[in-house]
């Protein structure tokens, strides 16, 4: 025994007092002394010495006793008593060890074997001291954490309250620790009145996933506000997370819109499980991924983001789920699976019960499994009156009653603008800020964006068509409109936008040249016939939603005229 | 032990072999059945066939391979099962490695 160590001796014989302190002196150990429990009691509130030596039988108060009442008041610590006993008495013993008691010494005292079992109660006193103060360091650390996760959770709560997922056709299950599972889900008005939602999920869990979530919120909602398209979105978010995630982490998601009228869905679907679309009692659309997760790829490599249209109407409703449920496990290690989900869905005779219908499924199955944390599940009625009168009651007011102006602007970008800058957004934001075409204004953005895609790709680029015949080649296509755009000298785009009023809404008439040899749309039409899948299906969808259009100089030059009321 | 890696000195390609779970559990164990070799592999192949799970991470585990192998030339092959298939699917990972179809 090499440490210095404050020992109490209690014991009414004074004989064995002397005998015992002259052993701990000789091994170096301060000693303070009681003749009884009670008086015990009071020197080690004075002296609180480390380990006590007691005799059982005393006047006033018993060693039992005393050393209960001196254990329950420092339950805190640790502190080793040691009873004077007869080996032979096994009830004292029993009794010893019930009143707090940590070890045994019985007469005659040996000085070796006293010796030996203050080393030992000290390697426990000093064990326990070290799991005390590692206890409290955890809790420390438990505590600030919850601080932090605290203002975590109000910094996304401020950043996350754009969202308007309040509105009656959304409907949605995300866990409330989901944020630090990685998962996302956002909603937001777009500038024209339509619906966009981002379910978003992120490799990993933790703080490292929840930290992508913010600058994917920003994009979100700011480039919605803007105007960009869900494609130009998703894009810019990929690039970000490209710019500041590690490699292994990264997100799937799904952008979805509803135009205002809520007639046209357009989905992009990257990385996340099927996106379903149903009506009627089935499932009619199962929307496959097309293209990585975002945050893999460097901008302007093989990533090729395209949107996939649906016609919907008011009965039609969306899921989008992140593979938690597919994945969730059961007691018996089985997984929910896509046909018990699928199930749920197609079996709920009102469709208005579907989505409790599919958490009650979820809960049957689980039991007291609960894993639901990891799970992600939005439902979305494309209901523009639901959507509508949501918004209304919150008053927001989305866009201006249209009003018909006069007024025309052209624009014209040479290779070199060609090659960095997307004009879309920005006529967009000029008609928006232009005329307000209410309801329609998405059918125009359309009209725009199939325009000057084709004049790019096909004029300027010359891009064959026929690459996009299969979703391989497609990829292909996506290649090769980056390598040519990045090699490019020559050609330009040329567009003019021009708006006539008319007594009830107006006329818009655009006109788009490029500087290619022209198309003989005939070929294209019948082509259009022969294959209704990958491509081509822009003119038709153009000729669809105008009222005229014109092929001019041999095919290099298209006009249309799109009137609105 | 779920991860086995043998090199194979006739054609120089690293084979990985993942049985039962592939995913974060295996994330050091996986990192370095590529990083501890002594030759350096002309190709890998990840056989993934006798393996019944695949998570998100391992998606990021599989880009960080890709990120430390490097050279596009390189080329890193993958045999999933069934399963597995899918989940490379949905994330469109054909783009970056060469999937072999599951046999059924």
């Amino acid at each position: 025994m090499t440490s210095t160590l404050k020992i109490l001796v209690v014991d009414d014989d004074r004989l064995n007092r002397v005998v015992i302190i002259r052993i701990l002196r000789e091994s170096g150990h301060d000693v303070v002394e009681a003749s009884n429990g009670k008086e015990a009691i009071a020197i080690f509130e004075q002296q609180q010495p480390d380990l006590i030596v007691m005799d059982v039988m005393m006047p006033v108060m018993d060693g039992y006793q005393a050393t209960r009442i001196i254990k329950q008041s420092n339950s805190e610590q640790f502190i080793p008593v040691i009873f004077l006993t007869a080996l032979s008495d096994e009830a004292s013993l029993v009794k010893g060890i019930e009143s707090g008691g940590d070890d045994f010494l019985s007469k005659p005292f040996n000085k070796a074997i006293l010796s030996a079992k203050i080393s030992a109660l000290m390697r426990v006193k000093e064990l326990y001291e070290i799991q005390k103060q590692q206890r409290k360091a955890l809790e420390v650390y438990q505590q600030q954490q919850q601080q932090e996760f605290n203002i975590a959770r109000k910094v996304f709560d401020k950043f996350f309250q754009r969202s308007c997922l309040y509105v009656n056709n959304i409907k949605s299950l995300i866990s409330s620790v989901a944020l630090f599972n990685g998962d996302i889900l956002l909603a937001s008005p777009t500038p024209t009145g339509g619906l966009r939602i981002l379910l978003g999920d992120f490799t990993g869990h933790g703080l490292g996933a929840a930290i992508g979530t913010m600058p994917v919120a920003d994009i979100f909602y700011s480039m919605t506000e803007k105007g960009y398209l869900i494609e130009d979105v998703c894009l810019e978010i990929n690039n970000k997370l490209y710019q500041i995630l590690p490699t292994e982490l990264f997100c799937a998601a799904v952008i979805l819109e509803v135009n205002a009228t809520f007639e046209l869905l357009s989905i992009v679907n990257a990385g996340l499980p099927d996106v379903l679309l149903y009506h009627n009692g089935k499932i009619q659309h199962y929307v496959q991924s097309q293209s990585m997760p975002l945050g893999i790829l460097v901008k302007g490599s093989s990533l090729a983001i395209k949107s996939a249209r649906f016609k919907v109407n008011a009965t039609w409703r969306v899921y989008l789920y992140t593979d938690g449920i597919i994945e969730a496990n059961n007691a018996f290690n089985e997984l929910f699976g896509m046909d018990r989900f699928v199930n749920c869905i197609e079996a709920s005779t009102d469709p208005e019960q579907i989505f409790d219908y599919i958490k009650q499924c979820l809960d049957n199955f689980l039991e007291n499994n609960a894993q639901s944390d990891d799970i992600s599940l939005v439902e979305v009625l494309c209901d523009a009156q639901q959507f509508n009168q949501s918004l209304a009651a919150r008053n927001i007011i989305l866009s201006k009653p249209p009003e018909p102006l006069e007024w025309e602007f052209s624009l014209t970008l040479q290779a070199s603008s060609l090659k960095v800058i997307n004009p879309l957004p920005l006529l967009n934001k000029v008609i928006i800020e232009l005329q307000s075409l209410g309801h329609r204004t998405d059918e125009v953005f359309t009209i725009l964006s199939e325009l000057y895609t084709n004049a790019l790709h096909h004029g300027v680029l010359k891009l064959d068509s026929s690459l996009r015949h299969s979703v391989h080649s497609y990829l292909k296509y996506y290649q090769e409109r980056e390598r040519k755009l990045a090699h490019l000298t020559q050609g330009s785009v040329f567009l003019k936008i021009k708006h006539i009023p008319k007594t009830m809404g107006g006329k818009l008439i655009i006109y788009v040249r490029d500087s290619g040899k022209g198309f003989n749309r005939q070929g294209v039409k019948s082509f259009l016939r022969d294959n209704q899948n990958l491509h081509g299906r822009g003119l038709a969808l153009i000729e669809n939603l105008c009222t005229h259009v014109s092929y001019l100089e041999q095919g290099s030059a298209v006009q249309v005229v799109y009137e609105w009321s | 032990m779920t991860i086995a890696s043998q090199y194979q000195q006739q054609n120089g390609q690293l084979v990985i072999q993942i049985t039962e779970r592939f995913d974060y559990s295996t994330r050091d164990e996986f990192r370095a059945s590529y990083t501890n070799t002594d030759e350096i592999p002309k190709s890998y192949l990840i056989d993934l066939q006798h393996a019944d799970y695949m998570d998100s991470s391992a998606l990021g585990m599989l880009l960080l391979m890709k990120e430390y192998v490097g050279n596009n030339n390189v080329e890193i092959k993958i045999k999933p099962s069934t399963n597995i298939h899918k989940i490379l699917d949905v994330a469109t990972f054909q783009q970056m490695f060469v999937i072999k179809s599951p046999i059924v």
